[in-house]
């Protein structure tokens, strides 16, 4: 996020108007995924924030994480996270990716997603509605300008 | 014959909206054999009967998956009910299976618009989720929720419908049939689609039976098998026309699915019309001791459900073992022999669900 | 309505017989369920289905190797690889063995550890 240059603020102005998404599914339940996806359809529509969803990490600015961290998954986060350029976001979606909800108490779980990545923003919900991730969206890319 | 070479395939790929592993073995462009890894989703809840008391666990199961999310729910209340010997009011027992009947029609419309996203027909996926919100609506003016939403607990339901939503609701139900009647249109006659998926991945009858598969798989198979014909719930009380195909390849299995979302929504009209009035709950005291399993339908396949009480607050043991989890089997052997390019079709044809699978 | 449902209890040695006359009656195999007991042994579940009935084999492990049934049903592998991962259970003659790689799991054999923890908070 350190863009100081001249070129980097230029960046940041940039992606805030067409940020790409990456989304992973860490041990989500599938709630908050779907509801991820239901964003980019018809009703909600991110795109008319020029988002845009991707599958590849290194197209990507923004990554959305759902669900906790296990430590077959860390990994795996880490490495999409790493393979992303700068300046970049990453978001967690549902109570999951909090705090790892529900299934903190279960031994496969480390947490949530800050357990992996550094995460600027926090959606909650279980399973969080479409509107509040919009919202979690759009404010993240407020940090951009 | 080429070199044989190993492409790891996810757990992070484009197609699928869930990490799965899959270590492709190939020989040029052919998939020779398919290995499995799974645990990127593995949280272990079936442990967390320790952890949680048996009411409260209610809500651990409906989130063993968000898609069929009121099934899980479901199939847990009725294991427990079984070992508590509690009579669930009739009329609770009619809204489960109105509620459970909507979750196939939003699971399989979500299905089909994963489909045409994975054979590049991206109208067709935004037109499918488009009627999926339908859907989402009434779940959401039915019971507060959208995608989870803990209609279900022991003993009945927490919302009752009244005869005026019930209106609203059927109306909305009108609605979804009448896009159905479009998007089904397209899924069957496009030549782009048929020629994708007629002939992809055909697992014969003998095959499926040797490999266990479940659900629309094994129906696609010629395999006439759906736990709804055992009469849970108020099924005893409809006559389910189960839905079977002959080929046994992905076009089959579409068509399946297709012919199962219209069988749904005749469901869901028939429960509103003879579903009888009374209350939707009963109470529920004492702890469960003794074992059951419970099985049900859901849109992937048939699930079961095992739990074992010792009379305490908590469990012993809870087993789930879910539709996805018996497909694998048949997915290995689709994907033998198949086109590297066709392999995130084979996946999606079974509707995986793996948060389901790993549990 | 209730599902059909019965269980049995039979000795480990005769798991293969009583599979083998399950197979030959044309059941197919629903589930391995593997839980412990407060003696700390295991207790297996094997369920078949047929025409919705459910019937259950169930013994008694103390951790010795169990056959597998794999050459039975194919599908079996599934289960045998899940008890050998989650319950550490030892599972041998296997038609399709991940070796411990199934489920991946930071802990090895979950399930075996912290029993009663839940007992402890309902008193």
């Amino acid at each position: 996020m350190a863009a100081t240059t001249y070129k980097g603020l230029l960046m940041k102005k940039y992606i805030s108007k067409s940020p790409w998404i990456l989304h992973y599914d860490g041990s989500s339940c599938n709630g908050c995924d779907i509801e991820v996806l239901a964003c980019l359809t018809p009703l909600f529509d991110v795109e008319r924030f020029g988002a845009v969803n991707t599958g590849n990490p290194k197209h990507a600015d923004v990554l959305l994480v759902t669900g906790g961290i296990n430590a077959q998954n860390l990994p795996v986060v880490r490495q999409l996270y790493e393979q992303m350029p700068n300046p970049k976001l990453v978001i967690a979606i549902g109570a999951c990716a909090c705090t790892g909800g529900i299934f903190k108490d279960c031994y496969n779980i480390l947490g949530g997603a800050e357990e992996a990545v550094p995460v600027d923003y926090f959606v909650p919900g279980c399973a969080a509605r479409p509107e509040a991730i919009i919202d979690g969206v759009v404010k993240a890319l407020g940090a951009f300008k | 014959m080429g070199k044989r070479t190993v492409m790891p395939f996810g757990p992070q790929h484009p197609v699928l909206p869930e990490p799965i592993h899959l270590d492709l073995v190939l020989e040029d462009e052919i998939v020779k054999e398919a290995v499995p890894s799974i645990g990127f989703v593995h949280r272990g809840l079936e442990k967390l009967v320790e952890k949680k008391d048996f009411m409260e666990y209610v809500y651990v199961a409906e989130r063993i998956c968000g898609i069929c999310s009121f099934m899980h729910g479901m199939g847990y209340c009725m294991a427990v009910e079984q070992v508590m010997g509690i009579e669930v009011p009739k009329r609770a027992v009619f809204l489960r299976t109105v509620w459970a009947e909507l979750s196939r029609v939003h699971s399989h419309l979500l299905w089909m618009g994963l489909m045409a996203d994975a054979i590049g027909f991206e109208s067709l996926f935004m037109h499918s989720w488009r009627l999926r919100e339908y859907v989402l609506d009434m779940f959401d003016m039915t019971t507060g929720g959208r995608v989870i939403f803990s209609a279900c607990k022991i003993g009945g339901v927490r919302r009752d419908i009244d005869a005026e939503k019930m209106k609203r609701f059927l109306d909305a139900l009108g609605k979804v049939e009448d896009g159905l009647h479009e998007i089904a249109g397209t899924f069957a006659a496009d030549h782009s689609i048929s020629h994708r998926l007629t002939g992809l991945g055909v697992l014969t009858k003998a095959e499926a039976e040797d490999l266990g598969a479940l659900g629309p798989v094994a129906r696609a198979s010629g395999i006439g098998f759906d736990a709804r014909t055992h009469g849970y719930a108020a099924y005893g009380d409809l006559k389910v026309n189960v839905q079977t195909e002959q080929s046994g390849d992905c076009m089959a299995r579409a068509s399946v699915r297709i012919r199962e979302l219209y069988e749904a929504i005749r469901l869901i009209r028939l429960c509103a019309e003879i579903m009888p009035d009374g209350p939707t709950e009963t109470k529920v005291t004492g702890n469960p001791n003794g074992e059951s399993f419970a099985r049900l339908e859901q849109p992937r396949g048939e699930v079961l459900y095992y739990v074992k009480g010792g009379g305490g607050k908590f469990l012993e043991r809870m087993r789930c073992r879910t539709p996805t989890f018996a497909n694998l089997p048949a997915l290995l052997e689709m994907l033998k022999g198949a086109e590297l390019a066709d392999v995130p079709v084979l996946i999606l044809t079974i509707d995986p669900c793996i948060s389901c699978t790993e549990r | 309505m209730k599902v059909t449902q019965e269980f049995t209890d039979i000795q480990q040695m005769d798991l293969l017989n009583k599979t083998l006359d399950m197979k030959n009656a044309g059941y197919r195999l629903a589930q391995i369920c593997a839980s412990r007991d407060t003696a700390g042994c295991f207790v297996l579940l094997y369920t078949f289905e047929k025409d919705g009935c459910l019937v259950s084999l169930r013994f008694i492990n103390g951790g010795e190797p169990i056959e597998s049934i794999g050459w039975l049903y194919g599908y079996a592998f599934l289960y045998e690889n899940e008890m050998k991962d989650l319950f550490g259970m030892k599972v041998i003659n296997m038609n399709m063995d991940f070796g411990g790689r199934f489920y991946q799991t930071a802990q090895p054999a979950p399930f075996t550890c912290g029993k009663n923890e839940g007992a402890e908070m309902d008193g």
